[in-house]
């Protein structure tokens, strides 16, 4: 998955579960600062990521959570984009 | 029930036995979102069944909890949750759906047995008793429900019990710490009273 590509599902998912346009959101947003993240869309958000892409983000609380593109590069940068099965 | 606990920054008393009323209704409401978020991420029909009626039950639980605080001449006040944020913190967020599960699990098994000690304290009024029977017959099966959706997890893949572990251990973890400082504020209030557990309404 290339970073570009993580990207648009970052966003994607974070519209879907904030009942956004996607044009209101960018790659830059700061989903704590500017959407109001909390605990709980976080971790909805990285569940939803491991269901799209079976990779499991460690993020360690929801400060760690900063925009866009750095989840997105965390995903990209994912240690050989390992998949690690739920189940 | 998303267990609630003992409030650190009170804005009233929280020997008040409405402030354990309202520990309760913020647990309530909490669990109902929490919930929803897990419903939209069902992974089966009926789990997403499941979760849909649970969320029902929260929702009418935070009901519950607002008349009664109401039918006693209270108000409604935010209070902390520091069970679920030491939760967050022993566990760190949830990655996947059995993560959310199992965290769900332990709590909803802390809230059961919060409200059946809170049965068992004299004094309860009849009222009181009535909504707290009546809310655990639905928190007994969230616990159940639960609790069966993850042991098919660990039938399909032993490494779901990892996650259930985990959670177990971060209970534990808060709950002894929570107990500790319930202890201390006590002592400092000098009632004996211990993390809730002898506030009454």
């Amino acid at each position: 998955m290339t970073e570009q590509e993580a990207a648009d599902l970052v966003a994607n998912l974070v519209c879907r579960g904030r009942h956004l346009d996607p044009s209101q959101i960018s790659e830059t947003t700061d989903l704590v600062d500017e959407l109001g993240f909390d605990s709980l869309d976080a971790a909805e958000l990285l569940v939803a990521l491991h269901q799209e892409t079976g990779l499991q983000l460690d993020v360690g609380s929801v400060k760690d959570i900063k925009t866009v593109s750095d989840i997105a590069r965390s995903l990209a940068d994912y240690p050989g984009q390992q998949k690690v099965a739920d189940r | 029930m998303i267990a609630p606990g003992s409030s650190e920054t009170p804005s009233i008393d929280s020997r008040d036995p409405l402030w354990m009323l309202n520990e309760y209704r913020a647990a309530e409401v909490h669990g109902a979102g929490a919930i929803m978020r897990m419903g939209r991420l069902a992974d089966s029909s009926s789990l997403s069944s499941d979760l849909s009626r649970h969320m029902r039950d929260e929702a009418i639980h935070a009901w519950l909890w607002t008349r009664a605080i109401n039918e006693i001449g209270g108000e409604i006040i935010e209070v902390d949750q520091p069970y679920q944020a030491r939760l967050s913190a022993y566990f760190g967020i949830p990655r996947t759906l059995t993560d959310m599960l199992a965290l769900t699990l332990v709590s909803e098994k802390r809230g059961v047995a919060q409200y059946n000690e809170h049965l068992d304290l004299p004094d309860v009024t009849p009222k009181i008793q009535r909504t707290l029977r009546g809310i655990l017959k639905d928190e007994n099966w969230h616990v159940r429900y639960i609790n069966e959706e993850l042991q098919n997890r660990v039938r399909a893949d032993r490494r779901v019990q990892d996650a259930i572990d985990r959670a177990e251990i971060a209970d534990e973890r808060v709950w002894a710490e929570l107990t500790v400082a319930g202890l201390d504020a006590s002592q400092g209030a000098g009632d004996g009273a211990q993390h809730g557990r002898s506030r009454r309404a």
